[in-house]
């Protein structure tokens, strides 16, 4: 009478962890990044050893799924196989994927049968998702999210190996998977947490600007936590310097008075807040002040604001005396609006920002205006010829991204 | 397919959620891990259990009788047990040989030596060689129970087989049965309810067959149909039936809506797509050629029939034409004051405006109105103005009659400005004629400066009057707010009140004045507030701080500070009640009573005077019921009283309710569950122990609380179903039990339910035994498993009172039990009055004895010998946190001590004296003296395995081989 495990147990005797190329649908337990959907679920699975980041910054990746009845296989065929495997190329900016293969995998591992998919597939994938802005957001908590997390992860391969390496004893109260599994919980929250004021104040910043500046490179952090090839992009002087005299003259034009908004980058300003009297017990900083005034520097991408410095102003609205703002300061006053940090949404990447302030939509607006004639429509606007058109899954991931 | 894979992360944090399969025959909480992922009880000395997604069997020393192998198992019968591989049952013995190899896709378990088995979509009998026995043709078939067997060749085509398949007994269609005896070989058989009709004038007749459809008598005849086929399918044809039955107009076409105004909706059986919908009279003859794409009825009686090119006519209650739109459809004006006359439609469409006149008269207008107010007897349509603009100019309108002539028209009454307007006196359609003509018939109003008056003779009248935003109060009104004459209007000199033409009938001379209800207003003068009649006397308010309230014609009611009700006639003066106790209640008066609660804390009804009217003996307040919402005022609306009675009975408490009639008779006695009035037939619906019956509202019965469901039928008639009763059928097919009104499905083991009838606790069981206070059964032996709970409110403080099936006293716990709970192998677990950490729960025997009291969260029932109690953790956080159990299970034996201590995650009662439990995460079976026999674990982390006590391998024997893990 032959069971799962005589089978499994088979020469050889038992399978080691083979953390090779994509494609190949190892057995071993610690290659898997497991997403249970119902309890005792250890077939929905991402294959760790098939992430791959493309010189072209896309993600290879495989997923493993209990048997469904989505692909027609024969009947042999269906008789060998225990899971569905799908091979799929990501783009981790945007979070859009195609699935590039189906595979039939037996109880250990093997493949069985594979179908490419075909063109139409693709489109139909896309097209579905393009059109139903509902479906959107980026990053999520699907699958491919996870499928980017623990490709971008530092150490992920690396523990899992040294995981795999571990003698396991011989007799357990529980499997392996058990603690795999409560790991998916930490890996997935890494798309979550965008910005962390612990990390900063641990940094011991000198300056509130140095605060902005940290929040800034954990953004980045976090860009790449999900996408380990985002490369941020660099706007040159030139470009820059016209945006800038841009953003002046749009700001003019809706009579914000001169100096009150200065660009930083691509993505942040720094924008003085509105006037509010001087109290007594700053009189005497600036005898002839007659109004104060914050500066602040914003994140467009984020929205986080972080006060940098006090202003006194006479009425004519020249600076009388200025106080920069400690770090501490800054600190405290982040906690104080965020309490729970963790608890924060994070940005959708598929949106264009929150749009803070008036100069950042204005910076929005003006970055995107060379590209109207995309960036104008949006993501529906990309339709099924244009798709066809790009041909492979790579180039039809990348015109999505051009898009956004 | 993305969205399909979002991840359940809930889920991947281990431990916190609540075991899906906890729910799942065999499988235990706190075993999310284990390898065994089921373990059922023994039968025959085997237990079946499920690894690896496989089943096997296990025997009573622990060893694997039988391999896991199978996909479905069932429990060991009779030597054997069904399972399934590849998706076919088959049958094997003790030793895991096939009895019958797998082939059926379903088989049952053996008893009395055959076993139902299905083969292509039918149910026959197959021995244990697996040999046809009775041939397969039933839809379902039940166990073997003795010499027969119930089966069903289809819905309600029950039979009583022998083992060769001959019939015994053939159960008509009215009778549901079980296939499944209850554990005393009974069957439960459900005779369905039927439908009757019965007058509300006391007549009734069988319930005419409509094929389903939903009866309702218009004109006598109601809509019905039948089945026809046509080539392999059947479709249902549509025509009218009377009260009998009989059919008036033959089955023959497609659609047909109910009669109305002897004319119905009908759409000809054609395949003819030409063939449209027309109107058909009584006899069933088209008296509007079948040509429209659609038909459709309005509620106020008119029809819009619309062609296939667009074009709609507009046909009256007759079928008769009264408009048309050739360009394509109308749209309807709507105006809130229409619903109050609802006579009156204006329709706009294709540059027409169109007013019909109760479904019968179509006049043109030339306006394109954009408002229109109505009441019962005129149509007021008004044009758009837009007084902003340069082209502003007077406002147009025309006044209609109801015999549709055009009465008034705006160069009647000479507008001048774009800031004229005419306001139509509207109000409630219920209002009398007299009523009615104590107001104008509408205002002018000029510039919003001054008011002329338009008379019931379409007089123009011009008086000193004086533009006030109240009067707007008089043309827009809700059915609570309806408007009475006289109107009052503002003079030169102050307020007065006009009569329909225009003439003064309370002088002018008040600083403000409200309006008239029942021919009453209050009225400001700079000396304070006074009343005003219709005719100008004036009476003074005895006591102005008080708020009075008007509760008939002429009659208003306040209360002093005494408590007394201070009771204002105009006719006949003030008068004072006596005084009312201080925690009394009085609440709003209706019709001129009001309820109160007297010293007792009882509630009834007093009169204005004080006079108690319906005495104090219900428990709530009397609750009135008005023919609509809001409309208090109107003491015409008043339907009666619903009354509420709290009970203490057998169960608990219980609220009965009854009904008084306006004048606070008591008609139907608080008997009932619910009592509410149907705004459809007028009629009463009482429910007594889900039955429901139907009283009119001065308590006559027109059908008694008898059925399971009732409807208005229309035309004074109602439909009634009868309930399904339920008895038990023995072995030979014969009434056990005959049919009645207990519920007997719930009913399977031995222990005796409990229900209510007609109020009347009633204990029974699956056998048929009934046990009322009336008729008590006295049982021998006396099993203390049947006692049960007399309930009382305060049992925590008061200990519990057990009775027998004979209703009397057998013994006292003392603390708190569940009405559900009962003793159990003659113990019982209670809650002590006073409890504390160290005793949280006690164990008595049925003698009366306490066997202990224990710091446990619970103690189930006593089942072969153990009973498991379940013992908290320290600290529930801490052991969350830690991955461990937040309580843990042992067992107590029938002397209340501990024969297994808390060492369990979770644990099964013991069957054949082995149970199942978690041992570190794991399921395993451990025997009474707590011996570990087998247990789950894994192999190097990956292969689930099974391990006796001293960790030695026992399943899979290739394991065994496995010395370390790579």
């Amino acid at each position: 009478m032959r069971t799962s495990l005589t089978r499994r147990l088979a020469p050889p005797l038992l399978l080691t962890l083979v953390l090779c190329g994509a494609g190949s649908a190892s057995a071993h337990e610690a290659d898997w990044i497991y997403f249970p959907m119902y309890e005792r679920d250890t077939a929905h699975a991402v294959h760790l050893s098939a992430l791959r980041f493309r010189p072209d910054g896309l993600l290879e990746a495989a997923s493993r799924y209990p048997r469904h009845d989505a692909v027609a296989w024969t009947e042999e065929q269906s008789k060998a196989g225990w899971y569905d495997y799908a091979k799929r190329l990501i783009d981790c900016e945007t979070g859009f994927s195609i699935e590039t293969e189906a595979q039939l995998l037996d109880r250990s591992g093997k493949p069985v049968a594979s179908r490419p998919h075909e063109l139409d597939q693709w489109i139909a994938e896309l097209g579905g998702r393009l059109q139903n802005p509902t479906q959107r957001r980026w990053p999520d908590n699907s699958e491919i999210a996870l499928a980017c997390i623990s490709a971008s992860h530092p150490t992920l391969k690396a523990d899992r190996a040294r995981r795999a390496a571990t003698p396991v004893p011989l007799i357990t109260n529980a499997p392996t998977t058990q603690t795999l599994i409560a790991e998916t919980t930490t890996i997935a929250a890494i798309a979550r947490r965008h910005f962390d004021l612990d990390a900063i104040r641990a940094a011991d910043p000198r300056s509130a600007e140095q605060v902005f500046d940290l929040l800034q490179t954990q953004y980045l952090g976090w860009r790449r936590s999900i996408d380990a090839a985002y490369v941020e992009p660099v706007m040159p002087d030139a470009q820059l310097e016209s945006l800038r005299s841009r953003l002046e003259q749009a700001l003019k034009n809706i009579d914000v008075p001169p100096n009150t908004v200065r660009l930083l980058s691509a993505h942040a300003v720094e924008s003085l807040g509105p006037w509010q009297p001087v109290d007594e017990a700053t009189q005497d900083l600036a005898p002839d002040a007659t109004r104060r005034g914050t500066t602040l520097r914003v994140d467009c991408r984020t929205g986080l604001a972080v006060t940098v410095a006090n202003g006194w102003y006479g009425d004519d609205g020249r600076l009388l005396h200025s106080e920069s703002i400690p770090a501490a300061t800054a600190l405290q006053e982040l906690s104080d609006r965020f309490p729970d940090a963790d608890a924060i949404e994070p940005p959708d990447l598929l949106q264009r920002g929150p749009a803070a302030t008036e100069a950042c939509q204005f910076i929005a607006q003006l970055q995107t205006a060379p590209e109207a004639e995309i960036g104008a429509r949006g993501l529906e606007s990309i339709t099924p010829d244009q798709l066809r058109a790009a041909g492979t899954p790579a180039a039809m991931l990348l015109l999505i991204r051009g898009v956004l | 397919m993305i969205a399909r894979w979002v991840i359940a992360l809930a889920l991947a944090s281990a431990g916190l959620a609540k075991p899906a399969l906890a729910q799942e025959e065999c499988s235990l909480p706190a075993s999310t891990n284990s390898a065994i992922e089921r373990l059922c009880a023994m039968r025959e000395g085997l237990g079946r259990f499920s690894i690896d997604g496989q089943w096997g069997f296990v025997d009573r020393d622990g060893r694997i009788a039988i391999e896991p192998q199978f996909s479905e198992a069932r429990d060991f019968a009779e030597g054997a047990a069904a399972v399934q591989r590849d998706e076919r049952w088959g049958l094997i013995d003790r030793n895991g040989a096939w009895l019958i190899e797998p082939r059926f896709s379903s088989l049952d378990s053996l008893s009395h030596g055959l076993a139902a088995a299905e083969e292509d979509g039918k149910t026959g009998y197959v021995d244990r060689q697996g040999h046809w026995v009775i041939e397969p043709r039933y839809q379902m078939a039940g166990p073997f129970n003795g010499t027969s067997a119930m089966v069903s060749e289809g819905y309600l085509q029950h039979r009583l087989v022998d083992r060769n398949g001959a019939v015994l007994k053939q159960f008509g269609a009215d009778l549901a049965v079980s296939v499944d005896p209850n554990a005393f070989g009974l069957y439960v058989a459900t005779v369905q309810g039927r439908y009757m009709l019965t007058h509300r004038d006391g007549r009734t007749r069988p319930h005419p067959d409509v094929g389903g459809n939903a009866l309702r008598f218009r004109d006598g005849l109601t809509v019905a149909s039948r089945s026809v086929s046509r080539g392999d399918t059947k479709t249902d044809l549509y025509g009218a039936m009377d009260l009998d039955g009989r059919w008036i107009i033959p089955a023959k076409f497609r659609q047909l809506e109910p009669f109305n105004d002897g004319l119905a909706v009908a759409l000809l059986d054609s395949t003819d797509e030409s063939i449209r919908f027309g109107l058909i009279d009584r006899s069933g003859k088209f008296v509007v050629e079948p040509g429209y794409r659609t038909l459709q009825r309005n509620e106020r009686g008119w029809y819009s029939a619309r062609r296939e090119d667009g074009s709609e006519d507009i046909l009256g209650r007759r079928g008769e034409r009264l408009a048309s739109f050739a360009c394509g459809a109308s749209r309807e004006e709507s105006s809130t004051s229409l619903s109050d006359a609802r006579q009156w439609t204006v329709l706009r469409g294709c540059d027409q405006t169109w007013v019909i006149l109760d479904a019968r008269l179509a006049l043109r207008s030339k306006l394109e109105p954009s408002g229109v107010e109505a009441t019962p007897r005129h149509l007021l349509l008004i044009d758009a103005v837009d007084s902003s603009g340069d082209d502003a100019r007077p406002p147009r309108f025309e006044l209609f009659d109801s015999t549709g002539k055009r009465v008034l028209s705006d160069p009647d009454v000479g507008f001048k400005s774009p800031y004229d307007s005419i306001m139509l006196m509207t109000g409630a359609s219920a209002r009398t004629a007299a009523e009615w003509e104590r107001l104008p018939l509408a205002l002018i109003v000029r510039k919003f400066e001054t008011v002329d008056v338009v008379t019931h003779r379409y007089a123009i009248v011009s008086g000193d009057w004086q533009y006030d935003s109240a009067i707007n109060r008089y043309g827009y009104t809700s059915v609570r707010d309806r408007p009475q004459g006289p109107l009052p209007l503002k003079g030169r000199a102050g307020w007065g009140a006009i009569d329909a033409d225009g003439r003064w009938l309370v002088p002018p001379r008040y600083r403000d004045l409200t309006r008239f209800e029942d021919g009453v207003a209050f009225a400001s003068t700079d000396a304070g507030e006074l009343i005003v009649d219709q005719e100008g006397r004036e009476y003074p308010i005895p006591e102005s701080d008080r708020r009075f309230e008007r509760i008939a014609p002429r009659v208003l009611v306040g209360r002093d500070t005494d408590g007394r009700i201070l009771r204002l006639d105009l006719d006949a003066g003030l008068s004072r009640s006596q005084p009312f106790d201080a925690d009394s209640r009085i609440d709003e008066f209706t019709n001129g009573l009001a309820s109160f609660r007297d010293a007792g804390g009882l509630f009834g009804l007093i009169d204005s005077r004080g006079t108690v009217i319906t005495p104090a003996r219900y428990s709530d307040p009397l609750e009135p019921i008005l023919r609509q919402e809001n409309i208090r005022g109107d003491a015409s609306a008043l339907l009666g009283w619903r009354t509420t009675l709290r009970q203490t009975a057998d169960s608990g408490q219980i609220t009965r309710h009854g009904w008084l009639d306006p004048q606070g008779v008591e008609r139907i006695a608080p008997t009932f569950d619910e009592i509410n009035y149907d705004w459809t037939s007028g009629t009463l619906n009482a429910k007594r122990d889900n039955l429901v019956g139907i009283f009119s509202l001065d308590g006559r019965v027109i059908a008694e609380p008898a059925y399971s469901d009732q409807y208005d039928a229309g035309e004074g008639w109602f439909g009634l179903k009868t309930p399904e009763q339920q008895g038990l059928l023995d072995a030979r097919g014969d009434w056990a039990v005959p049919p009645g009104s207990l519920y007997l499905a719930d009913a399977a083991d031995r222990r005796f339910r409990q229900t209510t009838r007609n109020g009347e606790t009633v204990l029974f069981n699956g056998a048929g035994q009934v046990s009322t206070r009336a008729k008590p059964l006295a049982l021998q032996p006396d099993d203390s498993a049947n006692w049960w709970v007399l309930a009382a409110d305060d049992s925590a403080a008061r200990g519990t009172e057990f009775v027998g099936v004979d209703f009397r006293f057998r013994v006292k716990v003392s603390g708190e039990v569940s009405r559900w709970e009962h003793f159990s192998e003659g113990l019982i677990a209670f809650v002590p009055s006073e409890p504390n950490e160290r005793r949280r729960i006690g164990l008595m025997a049925e003698t009366g004895k306490v066997l202990g009291m224990y710091p446990y969260d619970s103690i189930e029932p006593m089942r072969n010998g153990f009973a498991r109690f379940e013992l908290p953790s320290g600290d529930t956080a801490k052991a969350r946190a830690a991955g461990e159990p937040a309580s843990t299970w042992g067992y107590l034996n029938r002397v209340g001590k501990v024969a297994l201590p808390a060492a369990y995650a979770a644990a099964t009662d013991f069957e054949e004296e082995r149970a199942a439990v978690v041992i570190e995460g794991n399921i395993g079976m451990i025997d009474t003296t707590g011996r570990v026999l087998l247990r789950g674990a894994w192999l190097c982390g990956r292969d689930p395995i099974i391990i006796d006590a001293s960790r030695r391998i026992l399943w899979p024997a290739a394991a065994r081989d496995v010395k370390r893990c790579e």
